[in-house]
């Protein structure tokens, strides 16, 4: 019987197992409608409250209506950064972001972020707040945009967990002015918590991956080191521009839209141009030497740069800035090196002394080592590094190029001994250089080139261009390269033209290694690689 | 006439065809035995017509010279005459322009540059990094420069490390001794490339990170520096142990002193020095400047030592003295 019973149990079971699950998802959804009208019902009340008689706190919160530069408001308001104790005991008006809350009872606590900035805030029922403006202030949604005015008071011990220590705010008055949806797909306290080597076990560990990231870049960018990292990356910019243009150089702007490949035709970008087709520029070398061909004696230029390199690492992107230099010079290279080391130094002093928050700001989330250098900078020949690496080990040919991991290693070896994660290595074979180098006079198998490197990787590679057609010519046979296809460089050759050498440099990479970084996707706003053309 | 044909002879067991056949599915490689094989076949066909036994061989070899050990033998002589020509000519010379034997401080400037060369060339060293802190300038080095002079060139390259942000103006005068007549292509036989590196009394040596730990403190710099130069300054190649250890301890003193906090401290370690120095013009005791006197000169400009207030007759004129030879106002 009790056999029989169970069978029939079960057969009912199976008959109705796929309806019954049916029947729960659909309990399920009404559940969550339900929710969603209870919550609109509720958002609908706190709209009604607001006109609620009893409540004395009328007119002090609410949702600002969409700003449509309806009427002009006079109005200052203060920065985050400036919430100092300074400003102790007056009312200021604050617009930022609501970065987290946290309702207790009668009274709320809001941190409230304004970029990298946070500050908190209270809201506890008094004269002048009512119940319900706390209760409001306890459902605004996080990364909401709200306008807060409100009393700066300092507080006994300092606040930890933001970034104004001495102060907090208590509101007076709250409006929202762009809500975010309740479900954000990050939160910004996971995407920035520190990246700790030894993971705490007990902690929380919630980490955001970097897909995930990209995909939701607006809110990833929005956390304190993002906001650092790109506040330095223009710094490099910008430092970049200033140094060069106090050294008598020019900026100049050169065509992205190019009708034949400038290095090698295999990683280009092809374009469809009107009834033929086109490529993207993938280096501005060709320009930067015509422009020296022109008179321009010193020219540099920053712009998009495009690779149609099909390589997923950490280092490679398919689109990236490019800081370009070109400059003519009297009778050796070395002017030209020296320059372009001189640039690099200046411009790591100038971030080290004017960028320190931003670098610390990086530092919080990513535990790296500061950047070292040496002013002048270190200048080693290619035989030297060759030698160093032979005596740790590693089996090369004197005309051999440098492999990835060699290059990792010499960038260690050369830290371990000098203490410095920039280098330049001079003199390497001309055998790994393209045809446009210009040999060493002194011996056939050396050039006149050189690379640089931050954190042993190679960051820019450069070299005494060939100004001479016929010698020119004669190298591209040497190489076997067609004729041809590079007849128009070697023409700009043809009128006459001043001994340069030069060099680029990726802008992400050079931040990513000046931090320490190991993801290049992390100092490119919206990456491009082989696998992401969105955002 | 070597490897296995001088032994006994013995008919081939298996008969191996001329051509073999090898199968073609695989890389084709160079028979590494088709030369030996060749080699045999040909003995084999010569040596029927050869004389078998060996000793008739050896007889017949020593009968007649081959006509190439002859040939040179006959220039081997002809080089010695020549070599005794020119050894007559010397003497002649010698006498006529009435020296002795060649000067032996020469010979050891030749010995010591063919010493370090081969340090060089081994790769042991290509570079000498000191580490050293603006605080506290390896006075030493500008020294040791110029004592060792064409000897041993020291070509120093100066550095600033990221962790200084300005250099006091006070090295101006070391920076421009240091590094004059330093050329571009590093002709000289040690390379030193000088950081200053907030390192405090500390001044590092490194060499290799691979092989070689950090020495540390600037007289043990020092000695490792002496060790490489020239034999003439290497305080421990002298004769006399008692010396060399005296020495020794001169540089002990001179690395508490550049360390030490109180005044007191500091008056007892340039007492003991100044009984070190007692009469003598230099402090290794012969009238030649030493490592010695490098390091304490080196150290009292470290501390600034005033000469009027903490500093004996003998001393002061010692310190003029160092002065004097090595070219450096103190």
């Amino acid at each position: 019987m009790v056999v029989d019973i169970n069978a029939e149990d079960l057969a009912s079971a199976g008959d109705h197992a796929k309806s019954k699950k049916a029947l729960k998802k659909e309990a399920k959804d009404a559940a969550k409608a339900a929710k969603k009208e209870e919550r609109k019902a509720l958002n609908a009340s706190q709209q009604q409250d607001t006109g609620d008689s009893d409540d004395y706190s009328t007119g002090r919160y609410g949702q600002h209506p969409m700003v449509q530069s309806a009427d002009i408001i006079k109005r200052e308001f203060v920065h985050v950064r400036q919430l100092e104790s300074n400003l102790a005991e007056t009312t200021v008006w604050v617009r930022g972001r609501l970065h987290t809350s946290r309702a207790k009872g009668k009274q709320c606590f809001i941190v409230l972020r304004q970029q990298q900035y946070t500050v908190q805030c209270i809201i506890a029922v008094n004269e002048v707040v009512s119940k319900l403006m706390v209760k409001f202030a306890s459902n605004i949604t996080k990364e909401s945009i709200v306008d807060v005015e409100a009393v700066v008071r300092v507080v006994g011990s300092k606040i930890e967990s933001c970034s104004q220590k001495n102060v907090e705010l208590h509101v007076t008055q709250l409006f929202t002015v762009s809500s975010a949806k309740s479900q954000l797909p990050l939160l910004i306290e996971d995407a920035a918590r520190p990246v700790k080597e030894d993971e705490d076990p007990e902690g929380l560990n919630i980490r955001v991956n970097q897909d995930t990231r990209l995909d939701n870049r607006v809110l990833d960018l929005r956390t304190p080191a993002n906001q650092a990292i790109f506040r330095l990356e223009a710094g490099v910019c910008k430092l970049f521009r200033d140094i060069l243009t106090e050294k008598g150089f020019l900026e100049i702007h050169t065509p992205k839209i190019i009708s034949a490949a400038s290095e090698g035709g295999a990683n280009v970008f092809t374009v469809s141009y009107f009834k033929g087709s086109a490529y993207l520029a993938q280096s501005p070398q060709l320009y930067k030497q015509m422009a020296i061909a022109a008179d321009f004696d010193k020219v540099f230029t920053i712009g998009a740069v495009f690779r149609a390199e099909d390589s997923n690492t950490h280092r490679h992107l398919t689109e990236f800035v490019g800081l370009d230099l070109e400059m003519a010079f009297k009778y050796h290279y070395h002017e030209v090196l020296d320059t372009i080391g001189d640039t690099f130094t200046q411009m790591f002093k100038g971030l080290r002394d004017r960028y320190a928050d931003e670098i610390a700001g990086v530092g919080q989330q990513f535990a790296v080592e500061p950047f070292k250098f040496l002013d002048p900078p270190l200048k080693l020949e290619f035989a030297t590094a060759v030698a160093m690496l032979r005596e740790a080990g590693v089996n090369m040919g004197d005309e051999d190029d440098l492999s990835t991991p060699d290059e990792k290693l010499l960038g260690r070896l050369i830290k371990a001994k000098y203490d410095t994660d920039f280098y330049i290595l001079d003199k390497y074979p001309l055998a790994v250089r393209p045809f446009y180098t210009m040999p060493d006079p002194k011996d056939n198998k050396k050039s006149n080139s050189y690379d640089i490197f931050m954190r042993g990787e190679e960051i820019m590679s450069g070299a005494q261009r060939i100004h001479d057609p016929e010698f020119l010519t004669e190298r591209a046979k040497v190489h076997g390269v067609d004729l041809e296809k590079i007849k128009a460089y070697i023409d700009s050759f043809r009128f006459g033209c001043p001994p340069h050498a030069g060099g680029g440099i990726g802008l992400e990479r050079v931040v990513m290694l000046y931090l320490g970084l190991d993801n290049i996707r992390k100092t490119s706003m919206f990456p491009r690689d082989p696998k992401r053309i969105t955002p | 006439m070597n490897g296995p044909n001088t032994m006994y002879r013995m008919r081939p067991i298996i008969k191996l065809t001329e051509e073999l056949e090898l199968p073609k599915c695989m890389y084709r490689m160079k028979n590494i035995q088709q030369a030996y094989l060749n080699n045999r076949l040909e003995h084999q066909l010569s040596n029927e017509t050869r004389p078998t036994s060996i000793s008739e061989q050896v007889k017949k070899f020593l009968k007649c010279p081959l006509p190439e050990m002859t040939a040179l033998e006959n220039r081997q002589e002809a080089i010695l005459a020549q070599l005794a020509d020119l050894k007559n000519q010397i003497t002649a010379l010698r006498g006529q322009l009435k020296q002795s034997a060649a000067p032996p401080a020469v010979k050891e400037t030749n010995i010591s540059r063919s010493r370090t060369c081969n340090i060089l060339q081994n790769g042991v060293i290509h570079d000498i990094v000191i580490n050293a802190s603006p605080k506290y300038p390896p006075y030493s080095l500008v020294a040791l420069r110029r004592l060792w002079g064409d000897s041993l060139k020291l070509g120093v390259r100066c550095h600033i490390h990221s962790s200084v942000l300005q250099l006091p103006t006070n090295l101006e005068n070391f920076l421009s001794v240091i590094s004059d007549d330093c050329d571009q292509e590093r002709s000289s036989l040690l390379n030193i490339t000088l950081v200053w590196k907030d390192v405090g009394p500390d001044t590092e040596l490194v060499v290799s990170p691979m092989k070689h730990i950090t020495i540390k403190g600037e007289v043990n710099i020092l000695r490792y520096l002496s060790r490489l130069g020239p034999p003439r300054y290497n305080y421990e190649l002298s004769n006399d142990p008692a010396v060399s250890s005296r020495l020794d301890s001169l540089l002990d003193t001179c690395y508490s002193l550049a360390r030490c906090r109180t005044v007191k401290e500091r008056q007892s370690l340039i007492h003991s020095l100044n009984c070190c120095l007692g009469k003598s013009q230099f402090m290794a005791g012969g009238d030649g400047i030493s490592i010695a006197d490098i390091a304490v000169w080196s150290v009292f400009r470290q501390i600034k030592v005033e000469p009027l207030q903490d500093l004996s007759g003998a001393m002061k004129n010692w310190l003029q003295h160092c002065s004097q030879s090595l070219k450096l106002d103190s």
